[in-house]
């Protein structure tokens, strides 16, 4: 009987069951493919660590190199399960040429390596450790897709040739967020290199299992061993690979959440039409003593069919496709070992959606469970009359297209945020043009001199300022130390954007990254206790402020009481009017060259573009299905809102015709009554997406360590496009909609099928 | 005869007043009384529609009110059986699969279902809408409908049926034909409490109970005359008298 009910229900009502089906189909499609692209990016990277052995610490240097202490240092440490060093030979951009693509323009170092000894291990597309042989030559897998290179083709390293034998994968360096990316060649052609480039040193530790790493980190440099380059962790690591395609899956989460939203609001919208014009069988069935449960159930079924056919649909498309879109993940990081905790994570996923909806149907059943029989047979709801009965069809339009357009410009701000140039103060770069770095070197006290003169002597340069960075020990509350990289300088200048107070101008203030306030438990305004040798000296936190680089734990001081030796400078510099950024950035790579000094010039606008060149087109995809998804979601409710209206108001709509309006004229009424509802929610919309929008996406951001994010929006996008976009979607909507009045003739009011 | 419904003292927001009054196996009672006299009222408090305030009533030896809404649910199930003015249905079920609604809860399988719509058949077929078997609910006439609503009553063989003015939609041979089933329902021996304002309908009953002001102001049985006009003349007469 029951399936009989269902059926006939389904038929009778063929418009509301194909919609819930299509909405639980498309919330389950992206629930499921958040879970199958976290679930895949999540264990591809996973694997490819595991299978690489990625130490756990890796502290790059240039220059001299005790062998002999660091090897006492690991034997010594017991926290240190084995230990190396590996050599990258650092090549100049300029004398890298792939299959005819000069690498002159990337902000990467690039470099030469051999294939590691015990760990650390360059593996190949199967995730093998590769073995390279003599003129053979394994590229960065990045670079296959934006060099469009293929194996057999050439790689010319200065005057040397090499074929490309296939593509690595390193699971240090994989993400465009790292800054150096390895080539693999045999010893024997590493050798012939040589004499190319600067060789840099990768001390690389793997530590026993429950080790403190920040702990290691403090011992490592407390034992005062080389350390004039990047120190990276291994959950550094980890985060970088997972950030670039996180921000991606965070966006399609996001869309799934607004969807999920969306389809509550229409499912207990249509439901509650459908129980308020079903309370005259509802009361025959209390009457005649059918149970709460199986009237409940009646319904129940119909929405656990429908929105269970839904779901199932939704996970299918979303196995099918999951490839195309995980292929940026694939390529980065390879398949994982074990497919099951993704299709878990999906399976669950899915059931966690089909379960609130449900829920949410449940909760908006228990209402007729409330109405007594005689209450519903009698139409007499008493105090419950508003409990029961739906909210206005026009709030619910409202809500959905305030969601629509906060699904469309949440991602559209991200990508303008993250494209633009200014992003990079929220990863602890400052506000410039042009930055030169200075590490990784002999004599950096002595060359950062140099490049100070050189830069105060240059006429093209409208400002710049010199920020040293020095590694000290912030004492703990409880008597213990940790070391601190401190970059002393003018933080005004060129600042990074600051999540709380601002850049340390005084002596005595000083500002710290985000990671490093939340691991110290400073906020602004305490007092911390900085030492380096015999004495302490006594600093006020004056700002927080988000870094990614060097391990995320950097502090900002104006000035230093007792700095220790230099680790590494970098400069911003930003050009007059008129100075021709390009043409600087050359001439100053050959004054640098002349001088023998090894700086790194980049244009920071060219940096953005290449370390997050491939996260933006991530998002950029991500935003384009929101955009699609928003505009599919408004198109459906309002079409499906008119109909229902138009059904709703057959005998008013005939009324008018009969007295004498026409078609058209009632059309436009429609139209009108839908034009406030449609400003507002574009309003809402457009105003929750820049503000509750901000706020949360900074929190998402924030478990990443950048701090204080607030989005640079593309007004044009926000305040054009999109409204634009939402409009022409409601008025095709409505357009369709309202066509089935040309259906209602004038005389249907006289023959009383009101 | 054998009491099978008791109502002692019974009292609703004020619209009953201390109603008491007892029903015997095989009888057909008709309550009467002008508009907001709690005629209605009464009905969905004896039957277990509704909660009372304090009083009793007892069917065939259970205590009703100090049941749960389940409880009570599950007794108008399988020992009472509804008619409505309005001939409320499921729209999507044909007639039949209507009139077999109640019997849904009972039992399931394949030869249940069987034995079900035989019997619906069987009661279609004493009413005279068994063609109709298959048909919409809105491809029936207002008297076919309530027939069937009939059969729906009958269907788990309840002891004791209620029906709130159930000629109230009907023209006037519709009504006729269905007070006809009620008389021979009664016949069978189904005990029957009706609401009604139409004295022509009441005339058929054994007995008719006056409400006025949610209290019982008079009491006529008609068991003893056995003509119906001469019912439908004592009935006037008495109404008059009771001031309608």
């Amino acid at each position: 009987m029951k399936k009989k009910i269902l059926w006939n229900d389904i038929k009778g009502n063929r418009l509301l069951a194909v919609t819930t089906w299509l909405f639980m189909a498309v919330c389950a499609f992206m629930v499921a493919l958040t879970c199958f692209l976290f679930g895949s990016l999540m264990a591809s990277v996973d694997t490819l660590m595991e299978k690489a052995q990625t130490p756990d610490f890796l502290q790059m240097h240039a220059g001299e190199l005790q062998e002999e202490e660091l090897v006492r240092f690991a034997e010594e440490n017991e926290q240190v399960r084995d230990y190396q060093t590996l050599n990258f030979l650092n090549l100049e951009n300029s004398s890298i040429i792939l299959d005819g693509h000069s690498l002159a323009d990337s902000t990467q170092d690039n470099g030469v390596c051999v294939q590691s000894g015990s760990f650390d291990y360059l593996l190949d597309l199967e995730n093998k450790i590769i073995k390279v042989s003599d003129g053979e030559i394994y590229v960065p897998v990045c670079y296959r897709q934006e060099y469009d290179l293929a194996v057999g083709e050439t790689v010319q390293m200065g005057k040397n040739n090499f074929t490309i034998a296939g593509f690595l994968r390193d699971s240090q360096m994989n993400s465009m967020m790292a800054s150096s990316k390895r080539f693999l060649v045999s010893p024997s052609d590493y050798k012939r290199l040589k004499v190319a480039g600067n060789e840099e040193y990768l001390i690389e530790f793997l530590l026993r299992e429950g080790a403190d790493i920040n702990a290691f980190v403090t011992e490592y440099t407390d034992a005062g061993l080389p350390s004039n380059g990047p120190a990276i962790t291994k959950p550094l690591i980890r985060m970088m690979n997972a950030l670039s395609d996180g921000l991606m899956i965070l966006i399609i989460l996001l869309v799934s959440v607004g969807l999920l939203m969306i389809s509550m609001l229409c499912i207990r919208f249509t439901l509650l039409t459908q129980l308020v014009a079903d309370r005259k069988e509802i009361g025959m069935l209390k009457a005649i003593g059918i149970s709460k449960g199986d009237i409940r159930q009646l319904y129940y079924i119909k929405f656990l069919a429908l929105s269970g056919l839904g779901a199932a649909f939704g996970l299918l498309l979303a196995f099918l496709v999951k490839g195309r879109i995980s292929t940026q993940i694939q390529e980065l990081y390879g398949a994982s070992d074990n497919g099951l905790p993704e299709i878990f994570m999906a399976f669950a996923g899915v059931a966690l959606t089909e379960g609130i909806l449900l829920l949410s149907v449940r909760r908006t059943l228990k209402r007729t469970e409330k109405l007594s029989a005689v209450e519903a047979l009698t139409g007499q709801y008493g105090e419950r009359k508003k409990k029961y009965l739906p909210s206005s069809q026009y709030l619910i339009v409202t809500l959905v297209i305030t969601l629509g357009v906060f699904m469309m410009i949440l991602p559209q701000n991200l990508l303008s945020t993250i494209s633009s140039s200014r992003f990079v103060t929220y990863m602890g770069i400052g506000d410039g043009e042009i930055r030169l770095d200075i590490r990784q070197t002999e004599e950096i006290a002595g060359r950062t001199e140099q490049v100070e003169k050189l830069l105060a002597e240059d006429e093209q340069i409208a400002r710049f300022v010199t920020l040293r960075t020095t590694s000290c020990r912030a004492v703990l509350p409880n008597g213990s130390h940790t070391s601190l990289q401190v970059e002393q300088g003018i933080h005004t200048t060129f600042p990074v954007t600051y999540a709380e107070g601002e850049a340390p101008k005084e002596k005595n203030e000083i500002a710290l990254s985000y990671l490093c306030a939340d691991e110290l438990g400073l906020a602004v305004g305490d007092r911390m206790l900085l030492s380096s040798d015999e004495k302490t000296q006594e600093y006020t936190v004056c700002g927080i402020y988000s870094d990614i680089t060097n391990g995320g734990k950097t502090a900002k001081a104006a000035y230093l009481h007792d700095d220790g030796p230099l680790m590494w400078s970098v400069f911003y510099v930003s050009l007059k009017d008129g100075a021709e950024k390009e043409q600087w950035l050359s001439e100053y790579t050959e004054i640098l060259s002349d001088a023998c000094i090894s700086a790194k010039a980049v244009d920071i606008q060219k940096y953005v573009d290449n370390t997050y060149g491939q996260t933006i087109g991530e998002i950029r995809m991500a935003a384009q299905m929101a955009v699609l998804a928003a505009v599919l979601v408004i198109f459906v409710v309002v079409f499906l809102f008119t109909r229902l209206l138009v059904a709703k108001e057959r005998y008013d709509i005939s009324l008018r015709k009969a007295i004498g309006f026409t078609g058209k004229d009632v059309k436009r009424m429609y139209l009108l009554g839908y034009l406030p509802v449609m400003l507002v929610g574009i309003l809402v919309g457009i105003l929750s997406a820049n503000l509750l929008g901000e706020k949360l996406a900074g929190l998402l951001l924030k478990t990443l360590g950048a701090a204080g994010f607030s989005f640079l929006i593309d007004y044009k996008i926000v305040c054009i496009g999109v409204p634009a976009v939402t409009a022409v979607t409601v008025c095709c909507a409505i357009f369709i909609g309202l066509l089935e009045i040309k259906n209602i003739r004038a005389n249907e009011c006289c023959m009383g099928k009101e | 005869m054998s009491e099978l419904l008791a109502v002692k003292n019974l009292c609703k927001d004020g619209i009953l007043k201390d109603i008491s009054f007892i029903i015997n196996q095989g009888e057909m009672v008709a309550v009467m009384g002008p508009s907001g006299s709690g005629k209605s009222t009464l009905l969905y408090q004896v039957s277990g529609m509704d909660s009372s305030d304090s009083g009793e009533v007892w069917l065939d030896g259970t205590e009703i009110c100090s049941l749960s809404e389940d409880n009570r649910a599950r007794l108008r199930l399988s020992q009472m059986g509804f008619v409505f003015q309005q001939m409320n249905m499921l729209k999507n079920l044909a007639l039949i699969d209507n009139i077999m609604l109640p019997a849904c809860r009972l039992k399931k399988g394949k030869s249940f279902r069987k034995e079900m719509e035989h019997r619906a058949r069987m009661l279609m077929r004493k009413m005279g809408i068994e063609e109709l078997a298959g048909r919409k609910i809105t491809e029936v006439s207002g008297g076919q409908l309530q027939r069937a609503c009939i059969c729906r009553s009958m269907m788990n063989h309840p002891k004791i049926l209620f029906a709130d003015e159930p000629t109230g939609a009907l023209n006037q041979s519709a009504a006729q034909g269905v007070m006809e089933e009620f008389n021979r329902l009664n016949k069978e021996n189904t005990t029957i409490f009706m609401v009604t304002h139409d004295s022509k309908v009441a005339a058929r009953c054994g007995r008719i109970l006056y409400l006025l002001d949610g209290s019982i102001k008079g009491e006529l049985s008609l068991k003893e005359i056995p003509e119906e006009k001469d019912r439908e003349e004592r009935v006037k007469r008495w109404l008059a008298e009771m001031g309608w």
